[in-house]
């Protein structure tokens, strides 16, 4: 190569000024993922039987945070429910317990929403609660999994302020 | 080595060991567009399905992950990975490459002033390729000789030409390469 061969300062400036992306449609992304699972390369989305039991800590963790807001409000129907439904499954493995856990915790949430709604006083008791099975549930997967994308999107959505939407 | 979990090394190892998804499509979002516009290039203006192409680099990578020493970045393995489906893909079509001298002869025939893309997408494949990895993505002709198994100074010289070629194209050199084709 010799000097003649060197792009001029306006040619440089015109291959820099080149776009280094285009779009690209959600059907190629769909399309190459639907390709790798069929080459057994990637796993659906549905949480393995590994992640089971942290699925369960966390599911506990927001039953526990209920449980601590209904003692402070002198409210226990509802965790007694919850231990009836854990106890009644005799010889249940972790991911059937998980599942009654994950129920327990989709009730927790109903019963909060219906707080929310009960006037400003019941919405602020909602806001209080609701960061109570936050953290709560931040605390569990950290003892369980301190590394994970789990824990770190859990903690993320704690410091947005932004309602879990992990679980249905 | 750092403990982001939003980097492509701790996304590619949830990739390999659990079959990640979502970690998947994560490094899917982030290099696709880049990946997508470099095939696009590399196969100039013919009609190849650059999308066919890039989905196929996708697995390739995603198969050959394991392998891969991080010795260099992601984004260069995934574009050398690009590459060679895109050169397969080109052989395969039984596309005939033009030789050197067509450069010449084009550069003559369309003197007219086209934009630089046009002008780089219809370079012959080899001065194409160089000059893409050397100009656009900043390979060195080191890289380029290893990533298409030529000598750095083959490199280099295809380069020369490559530019000479798109200047052609452009008009603002055409007398230069008119000269130097004779």
């Amino acid at each position: 190569m010799n000097a003649h061969d060197e792009w001029s300062k306006d040619e440089r400036a015109a291959l820099r000024a080149l776009p280094r992306g285009e779009p690209v449609t959600r059907t190629l992304a769909d399309s190459t993922v639907a390709a790798l699972h069929a080459r057994g390369l990637l796993r659906r989305r549905t949480p393995s039987r590994a992640l089971w039991p942290l699925a369960a800590a966390a599911a506990l963790a927001l039953f526990l945070g209920g449980y601590a807001f209904g003692q402070m409000r002198g409210i226990r129907a509802g965790h007694e429910l919850a231990i009836d439904a854990m106890t009644a499954v005799p010889g249940a493995d972790a991911a059937r317990l998980a599942v009654v856990v994950q129920r327990t915790g989709t009730a927790y949430l109903r019963a909060l929403d219906v707080l929310a709604r009960n006037g400003s006083d019941g919405a602020q008791q909602a806001q209080e609660a609701a960061l109570v099975i936050t953290e709560a549930a931040l605390r569990e997967v950290t003892a369980f999994a301190p590394d994970t994308l789990t824990r770190a999107r859990l903690a993320r959505r704690l410091q947005s302020a932004t309602p879990p939407s992990i679980w249905y | 080595m750092t403990n982001d979990p939003s980097d492509d090394r701790s996304l590619a190892a949830l990739v390999l060991r659990r079959g990640d998804e979502h970690a998947f499509r994560v490094l899917f979002d982030r290099h696709t567009p880049m990946l997508s516009l470099f095939v696009r290039r590399i196969v100039g203006d013919q009609p190849h399905d650059v999308d066919d192409i890039v989905q196929e680099t996708w697995i390739r990578a995603v198969e050959s992950l394991e392998r891969f020493r991080w010795e260099s970045s992601f984004r260069s393995w995934l574009l050398g990975i690009a590459l060679n489906v895109s050169r397969h893909e080109l052989r395969r079509s039984q596309r005939v490459p033009l030789h050197d001298d067509a450069a010449c002869s084009n550069g003559r025939a369309h003197a007219e002033r086209v934009d630089l893309e046009h002008a780089i997408s219809a370079l012959p494949d080899g001065f194409r390729t160089v000059l893409v990895l050397f100009d656009i993505y900043g390979f060195t002709h080191e890289q380029i000789g290893t990533m298409l198994g030529i000598a750095p100074g083959t490199s280099k010289s295809q380069l020369s030409r490559a530019r000479a070629a798109v200047r052609a194209r452009l008009g603002s050199s055409y007398m230069e390469l008119t000269h130097e084709c004779t």
